[in-house]
Parts: C-alpha cells; structure tokens; sequence
C-alpha cells in the first residue's frame, strides 16, 4: 500500500467544514467528558443520530473529535474532584487528585493535556501504519476467521467486564439474541417481530447504546439522590515547562506503547490500557516511590495511555470491524448506521474515506491540545454545574436523539426500555458492554458462523483444520480459561471490588 | 448480591427456555441442511444462554450458606427511599413524554419534562422557585434552537409549539 493511499483523503480537508466539525467534536467531547457521569460512550452514543444525516467523512471528523475529547475530557473531574469523568481516567485520579489538594491541579491538568496528545499522536501513526497492513492480511480471512474474530472479541469483553466472567458471557449471549431480531439473513423468515414492521430490519442498535449508556447512567445518578454541588479551585501554571516534559518523555512514550498495544485488542480499551501503564509506571518509573502521593508521573502514565488506546481501538474496528472497546463500537454503529461495514473491504473500496479518518483523528489530538491548554481554566468550572439541572437536560437530549434517527416514536420506547433494563442489569452486577458488543456483532456472527457451517456440510470440524481459524479458538479457550488458572495460583480480586469499578459501564 | 444473582439466574434460565421454544417453532426446510433453518442459530443461543444460567445458579447456590464477600452496607429497598422514588418518577415522565410530545408539540413537552424533573431533584425546592423556572426556559430554548431550527427535525405537531 503506497504513501499516496493517505493523501487520497486529504481532498476532503480542503472544505473548512471538517476543521469546523472537528473542533467542535473535541470542544463538545471535553465538556461532556469532563462532566462527572457523562462518559465518552455516552457522549458519542447520544451525538451519533444527529450526525448521520451528514456527509460520513464530515460526520466522523465530528465523532472521532468527540472521543478524542471525551477520552482527555474525563480527566478534569478525575483531577479535580477524583471522580473519573469517564471511566478510563479511573488512574489518573490515583495522583491528579492528591496533586489537586496540594493545589497544583493546573500542573496537572496541563500534564494530562500534553500526555494525552502525545499519546494521541503515538497512536494515530501505529494506526496509519499498522490497518492497512492487518486489512491485506485481514482480506484472506473467510467466515470461519470471522466466527473466530467475534468469539475472541466476545470472549475478551465478557472476561474483562466487572462482575464474573458468566454474568459476561451471558451478556454476550443476550447482545447475540437481541441481533437475531428481524429478518433472518439467509431464508428471510422474520423473528421475534412481535408484529412489528419496525422490527423488520432488526432492532436499531443506536437507541439502544443511548439507553443503556445514557439514560441508564441518569438513572443510576437519580436513584443514588445526590446532587451536591462541587467548589472549583483556581488553576495555575497550566502550560508544562519544557523541563518536566523532558523528564516525563520516558514514561509518556512507555505508556503510548502500552496503551496503543492494549487499545488494538478487540474489547480492551482505555481503562485497562491506563490502569496497566499505571502499573507499569510503579514498576519501572523512576519515582515509583512517589507514586500516590500527586506527582504529575501518575498522571501522564495513565493519560498517555488513554488516549493511545484510541488509535489502537481503531485498528481492530476499522480493519476486521471488531470494535477495540465500547466506544469504538458506538462509532462502529455510526459507520453502520452510514451504509459503510467496517472491515477489510472498507480499505479496498473507500480508502479515501479511511484516510480521512485517520487525518480527522490526528487534527483532533492537535486540537485537543489546543482547547486543552487554552480553555483549561472554564472547563474546570464545569465540575460546578449542578446535577438537578444537568440531569433532566441530558434526559431530553437522550429523547430527542432516539427519535431523530429514524423520526419515530418506536425508537422512543426502545431507548425507555434499553434504558430501564440497563439500570437493572446494573443492579445485578452486569456490564452492559458485552451487550452491545454482542448485538452489534450478532448479525455478522450468525452469517459467518451458518455460512462456513453450509459449505461445509454442516461438519462442525471445519473451524479447527484451518490453521488461522484453529489459532483464533485457542485463543478464546485461552483468554476464558486464563482467568481461572490465575485464580488458582493467587486469590482473585473481590466482588465488592469489582462492583466498585462498575462506574457506569466501561 | 445472592439473592439478586439467583434472580437473575432464573431470569435468564426462563429467558432461554422461552427462545428455546419460540426458535422450535420456526419452519424447518425438509430434506434440506438444519442449518438453513431459521431456527436453529436462536435455538444454539438459547442452548448456550440455558446452559449458563444453571452455571451462575450452580454457583450462588454453591456461596449460599458462606459469608457474603463483600457484606452490602444496611441499605433499604431501593424503592423505599428518595432516590428510588425519584427514579420512578422519571420513568413516568419518560413514557409521558411521547404523547405530550404529540399533543403540546416539541417545546411545551420539553419544558413541561424539565421543569417537572428539576422541580422534583431540587430539594427545598421553594426556595429555587425563580431559578428552577428560569433554567428551565434557558435549557428549552436552547433545546428548540438546536433541534428544531438548526438541526430541523421533523417533530409531531402538537396543539402548541
């Protein structure tokens, strides 16, 4: 694949529109991320239905600048009030808030900025580089790879969500049977319509992510009764002196590895990449003694890592369309929603759009760094805007978003259930992340999985005698097995612990 | 937690009895592959999801009579307290809000949803009587603005705007 297949997509970048959309998708993604319980999934859960009705390639400038900035975004609250505003700045509250309380929380903040660019840049280059090279090789893949691809994907997401690993799986297996509704995709016959035409083309994905990522989190919030109102603290010395930079350089290009490397796992993400680079920066980092007591290293480790994780969740999506985490399956759903089916094929036949997208991702991180450093001192006002007033406003946000997707209420009474049946999944202990995923891949899933079954002959066998198919199962007995093995060798991590990460969804 | 995890064993064991069932009355092609059959992906989903639920109750029922791993702080049903009443609330207002939204049109049924919402999260509400309502008109004005005029979405009619 020649340099010039990257260029193809910067014709597009002559129309200032996408500079626009892309700076407002960052802006917009920093405010809604930074806002304690708003994650970055919800946020670009609930914008992807107004977006669908513009062009992909200035639609998605708009979206990957909001992931961009929802990722960097939950970092504020993390810093400043150690709430993570999105689940995957969980670690950099570990050191942004005592660094906070010291009263260097501009320090931080302006640490986080620079490590989460740098991070964001790493990533994009791995992602240039690294999908067109997996797509070529993702293009020898027949269906019996796929069921493979979608079982690793499944099986990792089940393992990694909180609450056990059955509790995971029976998700996944819940997402797979919500993806059977419609049509049947080989004889046509339709299922589980209840009557409904609406229900013809299956039940739409988009509604239900707003429901069980947005209106469930309200929920959540509403029920737990607590709207106290936060104080903000003035920021000072928000731009990073060259020198700390200079020495944190180490760590922040040991954590954009990591959280490249870790993004690009079908399922992981950003808050395994960041507690991972945290961890590592207590193992390897110069100061690791300090680790705890608010020192900008605990910061720029899981910031760097973060959003690299964005990049490298775009690698499995883009080119196998197997999202990398939760978020990169809303955007999945996004390019579905467009009419274009991420994978392989999307290299052959769109490859300009894909260029674009990886030009859009690397305008974002600058911009990212731009808004970053420069609004700083509002966005930390944000944490001050109350909860009774911000609740009932992302509540009709929601509302409004199910219905314009397709103008009808149906879709309204399917975000109120999805939303109502998430809460209470939440309740018991259940990720609604392999949910999703698994409704998301269901369709594809059972046509690859009957497809390799017709050719052939209904012999079960054809998914172990050829060899990349056979490597993807033991890759999926592995990942499911892991865990156990592990447990027999030391005590696993509590339930209560896992109920606490349980900080709504991944 | 055990109690809620055997509920939801069941749940999901009952769930997948149930597609098990309605898969099996799917039309089978005769003579032809089971697998051109509509029923029968539905039909190893529901295995598989069955088969995982006697897994999960399998394992509550195991933990039983053993201490709870991490014991739930004293806490009353969700829907005896103020939070869990307020949540039911908002259900209300969320199923009301479709056909408000058909009879009053876009911005009435908005401002009605957000100023009853934020009336009832505002303890000592009387005293944020001006505030409530102002914010209220601020957030559906803006709402109207961008949905319907910039972003132009084609809602109901309603009887007002």
């Amino acid at each position: 694949m020649s340099f010039d297949l990257y260029l193809e997509g910067l014709s597009y970048f002559a129309n200032p529109i996408m500079f626009i959309a892309s700076f407002l998708g960052v802006l917009v993604g920093i405010v809604f991320g930074a806002l304690p319980g708003l994650t970055a999934t919800m946020t670009i859960a609930v914008f992807i239905p107004f977006t669908f009705g513009l062009d992909p390639v200035i639609s998605f400038a708009f979206l990957l600048g909001l992931y961009t900035g929802a990722v960097y975004g939950g970092s504020i609250s993390a810093i400043l009030i150690n709430i993570p505003g999105t689940p995957s700045a969980i670690a950099t509250s570990l050191d942004g808030y005592p660094l906070c309380q010291k009263g260097r929380a501009g320090e931080a903040i302006g640490i986080s900025t620079v490590s989460s660019a740098f991070g964001g840049f790493f990533s994009v280059l791995v992602l240039c580089v690294a999908a067109p090279l997996i797509a070529n090789v993702a293009l020898k893949f027949s269906a019996e790879e796929y069921v493979g691809i979608t079982l690793i994907g499944l099986s990792i997401i089940a393992v990694i969500s909180p609450g056990s690993i059955v509790k995971g799986l029976i998700g996944g297996i819940l997402g797979l049977v919500l993806g059977t509704v419609g049509l049947d995709p080989i004889t046509g016959f339709p299922r589980m319509i209840f009557g409904r035409a609406e229900l013809l083309d299956g039940i739409d994905s988009i509604p239900v992510m707003i429901g069980v990522y947005g209106l469930a989190e309200m929920f959540s919030q509403i029920s737990k009764n607590d709207f106290k109102t936060v104080v903000s603290q003035k920021l000072s010395k928000v731009i990073p002196s060259g020198k700390d930079i200079k020495r944190l350089m180490p760590t922040i290009f040991r954590s954009s590895v990591i959280g490249t490397l870790i993004g690009a796992i079908p399922a992981a993400g950003g808050s395994i990449a960041s507690l991972v680079a945290y961890g590592q920066e207590k193992r390897f980092g110069k100061r690791r003694h300090l680790l705890g007591t608010g020192i900008i290293d605990g910061v720029a480790a899981p910031e760097a890592a973060n959003n690299a994780s964005t990049g490298g969740a775009l690698i499995p999506m883009m080119t196998l369309g197997i999202p990398g985490d939760p978020m990169t399956a809303v955007l999945m759903g996004g390019l579905i929603i467009q009419g274009l089916r991420p994978g392989p094929i999307l290299f052959q036949q769109q490859m300009p759009f894909v260029s674009s997208i990886f030009i859009s991702l690397l305008l974002s991180v600058v911009f990212m760094l731009v808004i970053g450093l420069a609004g700083a001192r509002i966005f930390s006002r944000l944490i001050t805007i109350r909860k009774n007033y911000l609740i009932p406003a992302i509540l009709v946000f929601c509302l409004v978003g199910s219905y314009a997707i397709n103008n009808s209420l149906f879709d309204v009474g399917v975000l109120i259930i999805a939303g109502i049946v998430g809460f209470l999944l939440k309740q018991v202990n259940f990720s609604v992340a392999p949910i999703i995923l698994g409704m998301i891949l269901g369709p594809l899933f059972e046509t690859n999985l009957r497809r390799s079954l017709m050719l052939s002959g209904g012999d079960w066998s054809t998914f172990v005698t050829r060899p990349f198919s056979l490597a993807f199962l033991i890759i999926v007995v592995l990942v499911l097995v892991g865990p156990l093995l592990l447990q027999l060798v030391r005590k696993q991590k509590t339930a209560c612990e896992d109920e606490e990460d349980e900080n709504g969804g991944v | 937690m055990k109690k809620k995890d055997l509920a939801a064993g069941i749940v999901f064991l009952f769930f997948a009895i149930i597609l098990y069932a309605n898969a099996s009355t799917y039309p089978v092609k005769e003579g032809g592959s089971v697998v051109l059959s509509p029923g029968f992906y539905p039909k190893i989903l529901a295995i598989l999801m069955g088969g995982l639920s006697v897994l999960s109750l399998f394992t509550t029922l195991k933990k039983w009579n053993t201490e709870e791993d991490c014991p739930a702080k004293e806490k009353r049903p969700l829907f005896k307290t103020r939070g869990g009443k307020l949540f039911l609330l908002t259900i209300l207002l969320l199923i009301l809000y479709p056909f408000t939204l058909k009879f009053l049109g876009f911005a009435t049924a908005a401002f009605l949803f957000i100023f009853v919402l934020i009336t009832a999260l505002t303890e000592n509400f009387k005293s944020h009587i001006i505030a409530t309502t102002s914010i209220s008109i601020l957030i559906t004005a803006v709402m109207y603005l961008v949905f319907k005029i910039v972003l132009q979405i084609p809602f109901p009619r309603g009887l007002l705007i």
